[in-house]
């Protein structure tokens, strides 16, 4: 093998980590017998040492840890009491949807409220100010995805976004921040089969558990926007 | 057989690992901060399915790439570039010349590499993985991740060398 041959296999060598790697062997023979390569070498490890040092002491967000573990769902399957309490929770919740209803379908009503008591309490799957990228979010997590956003909603502040599930239904929730400081919720769902939705474009007014919603309906899905602020800012919101 | 590193262990061990990788792909703070999270939400949501335990590090990065290149499939604005010939002749650089160089700045001439020489090469540079390992995560055959970090090496060199993150990058269309 020739210095050129060596040089041009050794280019990628990483000390240590490549020391055992038997493509290598041959050329780091060469080096031992070549004083000249040995030097190149070594001053190709410490240039690769040095890289490796720097690009390791770049910093990192501060928060993204905390935005990490925040944002994690809950693994109720590898936890047994929580496995249980999620099949009561599940039975009572069927109990309750049962005697609740009083007809076929789910009722609006009955979706409203329940996203009403979902902006006390929920977590955020994903925070960004991006909406490209909590559209892609939603879409890889088979969540509502293909949702227009009317455009005086497109200019506050986007917080990020969470999936949920309703009646068995995904519905997206889209979290953003008016420019008065006050917190807006859209959640999005398809139409399917629910009782008494909005049936046009025209925003529908209510409040629930003191929180104001707008509701309506564009092509199959069913939008609802609420804030626990003035109703008059979802007026301007949908303007 | 051993259970799955708990969740929050495993995102205190390996967040900044993966943030390092995510910038160099993305070269962009927020992004990579996006990715980094979605890569642990998808490990809180399916990591249960991994067999082999010990394998979790590489799983995240596997999947963190493809979040990335399935992200990149949607943008409009990326092309598919041609490869350049190889260079084999590597740059003169120092380690007095790196210590002189910001790390920030270090991670940002890597992220402006082309875009298929970024993630072999941050793998070469961040971790510790055999160039097996590398081709097993980025699922590109084991020659072609050596030829990548060949020539992405010899451009990054060449970048700290210029000190311009301008510098011309492999296989761009200047």
């Amino acid at each position: 093998m020739t210095r050129e041959e060596a040089k041009k296999l050794l280019a990628i060598y990483r000390p240590k980590i490549d020391a055992d790697d038997p493509q290598f062997a041959e050329a780091l023979a060469e080096v031992e017998r070549d004083p000249e390569l040995a030097r190149w070498l070594e001053e190709q490890c410490a240039t690769y040492e040095a890289l490796r040092n720097r690009l390791k002491e770049a910093p990192v967000p501060e928060d993204l840890l905390k935005k990490t573990l925040r944002h994690r769902p809950l693994i109720w399957r590898k936890q047994p009491w929580l496995q249980l309490a999620a099949c009561l929770l599940v039975l009572a919740g069927v109990a309750w949807f049962w005697l609740s209803r009083d007809g076929e379908s789910p009722r609006f009503g009955n979706y409203q409220r329940a996203m009403a008591n979902v902006v006390s309490n929920y977590r955020m799957s994903l925070e960004t100010g991006d909406f490209d990228r909590v559209r892609a979010f939603l879409a890889n997590n088979q969540a509502p995805s293909d949702y227009v956003l009317p455009k005086s909603l497109m200019q506050q502040q986007l917080l990020g976004c969470a999936t949920l599930s309703w009646d068995g239904h995904p519905v997206s929730l889209i979290c953003l921040r008016h420019q008065t400081g006050a917190d807006l919720w859209l959640f999005v769902r398809q139409r399917s089969n629910l009782r008494g939705a909005p049936a046009s474009a025209e925003p529908v007014f209510g409040a629930v558990n003191q929180v104001n919603t707008a509701s309506w309906q564009q092509a199959e899905s069913i939008y609802l926007l609420a804030t626990r602020s003035d109703p008059s800012l979802l007026r301007e919101s949908l303007r | 057989m051993p259970s799955p590193p708990d969740f929050e262990s495993l995102a205190r061990r390996h967040y900044r690992d993966l943030y390092y990788f995510a910038f160099s792909l993305t070269g962009n703070a927020t992004e990579a901060s996006d990715l980094v999270q979605e890569t642990f939400y998808i490990w809180a949501s399916k990591g249960d399915q991994l067999r082999e335990v010990n394998r979790a590090k590489s799983w995240l990065f596997t999947t963190l790439h493809r979040e990335f290149l399935q992200i990149r499939r949607r943008d409009a604005r990326f092309q598919e570039q041609s490869l350049d010939e190889a260079e084999h002749e590597l740059p003169h650089v120092s380690a007095d010349m790196v210590a002189r160089i910001d790390a920030q700045t270090a991670l940002g001439f890597l992220a402006k590499l082309d875009e298929r020489y970024r993630a072999p090469l941050a793998l070469y540079y961040l971790e510790d993985y055999s160039y097996l390992e590398i081709s097993g995560i980025l699922d590109v055959p084991l020659g072609t991740v050596q030829s990548r970090i060949a020539r992405g090496k010899a451009h990054l060199l060449a970048m700290l060398t210029s000190g311009s993150a301008e510098a011309s990058s492999p296989g761009s269309a200047s």
